[in-house]
């Protein structure tokens, strides 16, 4: 097909020029970057994901939160027990507390770090061009705000968060997850790989701490309503009053900032929202 | 050709009764190694019925064309199955996939075998109908099947709860479900009503399912839009009249991954009881018991290839194993892992194992005197037995024990008036020349020298057994290789709007092979 092979080029050359200036400050094309918008989940894809939160090495998506080595006071870094942890990478002075599960071209990453400045707030996106894309605008953004620092509370990386979430995050370390237009997967046949099920809900539940929240949004109606029948029926989880949820403002930048959120916009659509909160965890 | 061997062990009794499985028969032998009887699990013809597909419906929700009979003679299965359903059109394409003759692979092989602590009761798991069999047993070796349920996917592995009232079936969907052990009259009729009513419940969801005018945009969407919702209505129509269609039984979904589950164990702690799973993607996930399985404690992090099997030798003591080349040893409470036991470098220099990769197939902790303390582990391929000790909360290397052919499964048992007990191995002689004389029950004296006798355990050559080619028993028996990922070219090269579509091609094969076998 030579369609294929010459955009492949250009995708290439593109790539390569922008590699070539540094601190680019001009953002990434879109139409560069387009991939399929459906990812086989149970597939093993080729993926990168730490052996357990404690080996992953965030230095390359929050440069300015790494903890410098001379800071580092000896007594923590206990050495004789070092072989089984193997090499223990730097450590951040906080740790991620915001997910976006499937952050598409980031909209909402973008959107939100500035209105969070003293948290950090990860992206997780399955499509390498997608993934690859967000962390150039991130890049341009850091670069175009170097005087403010903004931006600098914001990152992407590659992952499938259905299979390999607890291999990023420790137990209650988010306090807000965001499922944003997700892949309704119509087909009933597909629903396991639909990113909320009653099952894969224990996962979010393990992640978040008590209190904290998971925003949920969709142009979808069918989808809304499965999304609403499984976290309500997940015990772990509440749904979050409507008048709470208009006060949230992460719910107006979420309804409005996302790209898919605009898409829906134009086409006139609807968007249904829910929130839920995580339940502390019943006597044992 | 050769016939299959002897593949799943476990002890019955304390009386040093073994059950052994071969194809779809299971076996027992008394403590004197002779054979006592012979159970088939397929009285019937119970081949995996074809083309009665049910997958249209939620996984995570009960099946309705089970089966909850309580009494072996009615063997409802088939009938009752086969007229649950016609598939819908558009599973047409997958219905000429199934309608392939059955692989052996496909047959109704038992994959697995469970029995209770008190030896009354066996627990056999059959592959290619997916079918949980639950045998009482008259502790004097002669079984009687008690109940058959099938479920929706195939089981990779059960656990019995702590008070051995429960199986936990974990299957190769991720999904564990919990299954009461004997059938109340309870479980099977309100039990079963509630998963209809849960079902229909489903399915009015369902009916609404889908996109609407608001989603979809052009013409072609559209008009496929409609299309949609008059086979909507028709099923809807279809599956009103099927409302009644014959009892379910009870199974609730407890918790589940979205990797393949490949382990689970039955764990407690204070008074409380755990469920550990280990999947694929290298995982162990530590799960409160019922009935808060839903509440994750911690995960078990360190395996770099997938998890094939876990066992506790001690309450607080959890041993993995797969495709890492060591063993792993946790304090599952806290997910600390304790040390990690090398493995690789001893099947190298002991069992002449060449090549850097190495699957164990299984870990048997021993619990009878001569061997209290001890834990093996044998590898698929592999013509050796790996002995360990637990010492203080901790896994030690003891010694190889090299063997005649390659172990499929252990089992110690405690023979009345005896001092040590023993340890049978099954083995299977993959060699062709070796002849199908070595493959069989071998028995090892436990104590100071693993002293091995020949297969004192007749072969039984009654009943139906089935002569295969070796590679189609291979493929029976060597199942847990294939769960190790194959390196695929990573999709940044082939770049692109396709990449999306390579990732699903590039599916591994115990994936693709659950799909194809359609539906239960």
């Amino acid at each position: 097909m030579p369609g294929a092979s010459n955009k492949k080029q250009k995708r290439a050359d593109y790539r390569l020029a922008r590699s070539q200036q540094d601190g680019a400050t001009e953002m990434p094309k879109k139409k560069f970057y387009r991939q399929r918008a459906h990812a086989n989940p149970f597939s093993d894809h080729q993926l990168e994901y730490p052996i357990s939160p404690d080996h992953m090495d965030w230095a390359p998506f929050f440069p300015a939160y790494m903890v410098d080595p001379e800071e580092l006071p000896e007594a923590t870094a206990s050495t004789n027990d070092d072989q089984l942890v193997q090499r223990q990478p730097k450590r951040m002075r906080q740790d991620v507390e915001i997910l976006d599960i499937g952050c598409g071209f980031g909209g909402l990453l973008v959107a939100l770090a500035p209105r969070l400045p003293d948290k950090l707030v990860l992206g997780m996106e399955i499509r390498t061009q997608v993934t690859e894309f967000v962390q150039e605008r991130i890049r341009s953004l850091r670069a175009q705000h170097q005087d403010s620092n903004e931006f600098q509370n914001v990152g992407c990386l590659r992952a499938n968060t259905m299979k390999f979430l607890p291999n990023f995050f420790k137990k209650g370390q988010l306090s807000k997850i965001f499922i944003c237009f997700p892949d309704p997967h119509f087909k009933a046949r597909k629903h396991k790989a639909r990113i909320v099920s009653t099952t894969l809900n224990s996962e979010y539940a393990y992640a978040l701490r008590p209190g904290g929240i998971v925003y949920t949004i969709t142009d979808v109606e069918d989808l809304h309503n499965w999304m609403v029948h499984h976290l309500e029926l997940h015990p772990s989880f509440e749904r979050v009053s409507e008048a709470e949820q208009e006060s949230d403002e992460c719910v107006k930048i979420m309804t409005t900032e996302t790209e898919e959120g605009k898409k829906v916009e134009r086409n006139k659509g609807q968007k249904f929202v829910a929130l839920f909160r995580r339940l502390e965890d019943p006597q044992w | 050709m050769a016939p299959l061997p002897f593949q799943f062990l476990c002890t019955l009794s304390q009386d040093g009764i073994l059950c052994a499985s071969r194809g779809d028969s299971l076996y027992t032998f008394g403590a004197d190694c002779a054979q006592i009887a012979e159970h088939s699990l397929v009285g019937s013809p119970a081949t995996a019925p074809e083309g009665s597909s049910k997958k249209e419906e939620e996984p995570n929700q009960a099946p309705q064309n089970g089966s909850s009979e309580a009494t072996p003679q009615t063997q409802g299965v088939e009938e009752e199955v086969n007229e649950s359903a016609t598939p819908p059109p558009k599973r047409r394409k997958k219905k000429k996939k199934a309608e392939k003759p059955a692989e052996a692979t496909e047959r109704s092989y038992v994959i697995l075998l469970k029995a209770t602590g008190d030896g009354r009761h066996v627990v056999a798991v059959t592959g290619g109908n997916k079918t949980v069999h639950v045998l009482e047993h008259d502790c004097k070796g002669h079984l009687t099947g008690l109940s058959q349920r099938q479920m929706n996917k195939r089981p990779s592995d059960i656990a019995l709860t702590a008070d051995e009232k429960t199986i936990l079936v974990a299957d190769k969907f991720g999904d564990v479900y919990a299954l009461p052990l004997i059938l109340s009259a309870d479980d099977s009729l309100d039990g079963g009503a509630a998963a209809a009513a849960a079902a229909l419940q489903e399915a009015t969801l369902l009916a609404r399912k889908g996109a609407n005018n608001l989603t979809v945009h052009t013409q072609r969407n559209l008009r496929s839009l409609e299309e949609q919702a008059r086979q909507r209505a028709a099923k809807a129509a279809q599956q009103e009249q099927q409302k009644d269609a014959g009892p379910s039984f009870k199974q609730d979904l407890l918790l589940g991954h979205v990797s393949m589950l490949t382990s689970i164990a039955a764990a407690s702690a204070d008074g409380r009881p755990y469920i550990l799973t280990g999947d694929r993607d290298e995982h162990i996930r530590v799960s409160r018991g019922i009935p808060q399985a839903h509440v994750i404690e911690n995960f078990c992090l360190g395996h770099t290839s997938f998890i094939s099997t876990i066992c506790l030798p001690q309450p607080d003591l959890l041993v993995s194993g797969g495709g890492d080349s060591e063993l792993f040893a946790w304090d599952w409470k806290t997910g600390v892992l304790k040390s990690k036991v090398e493995l690789l470098q001893h099947a190298k220099n002991e069992a002449n194992v060449d090549g850097e990769k190495i699957a164990v197939t299984g870990l048997y902790p021993c619990h009878v005197a001569g061997g209290s303390g001890l834990l093996m582990a044998i590898c698929e391929r592999v013509k050796a037995v790996f002995v360990f000790k637990v010492q203080e909360s901790n896994l030690v290397y003891v010694e190889t024990i090299n063997v005649a052919g390659c172990p499929l499964d252990i089992a110690f048992i405690q023979v009345p008036g005896q001092q040590s007990g023993r340890m049978i191995v099954s083995l299977y002689q993959d060699a062709e020349g070796a002849g199908p004389s070595s493959s069989g029950l071998y028995v090892h004296q436990l104590g100071d020298a693993f002293a091995e006798q020949a297969p004192v355990y007749p072969n039984p050559n009654g009943g139906r057994i089935d002569d295969l080619s070796r590679s189609e028993i291979e493929k029976i028996l060597y199942t847990v290789g294939n769960l190790r990922k194959t390196e695929m070219s990573d999709d940044v090269t082939t770049g692109g709007d396709n990449t999306a579509a390579a990732g699903e091609t590039g599916e591994p094969a115990p994936e693709a092979a659950e799909d194809e076998s359609g539906a239960p």
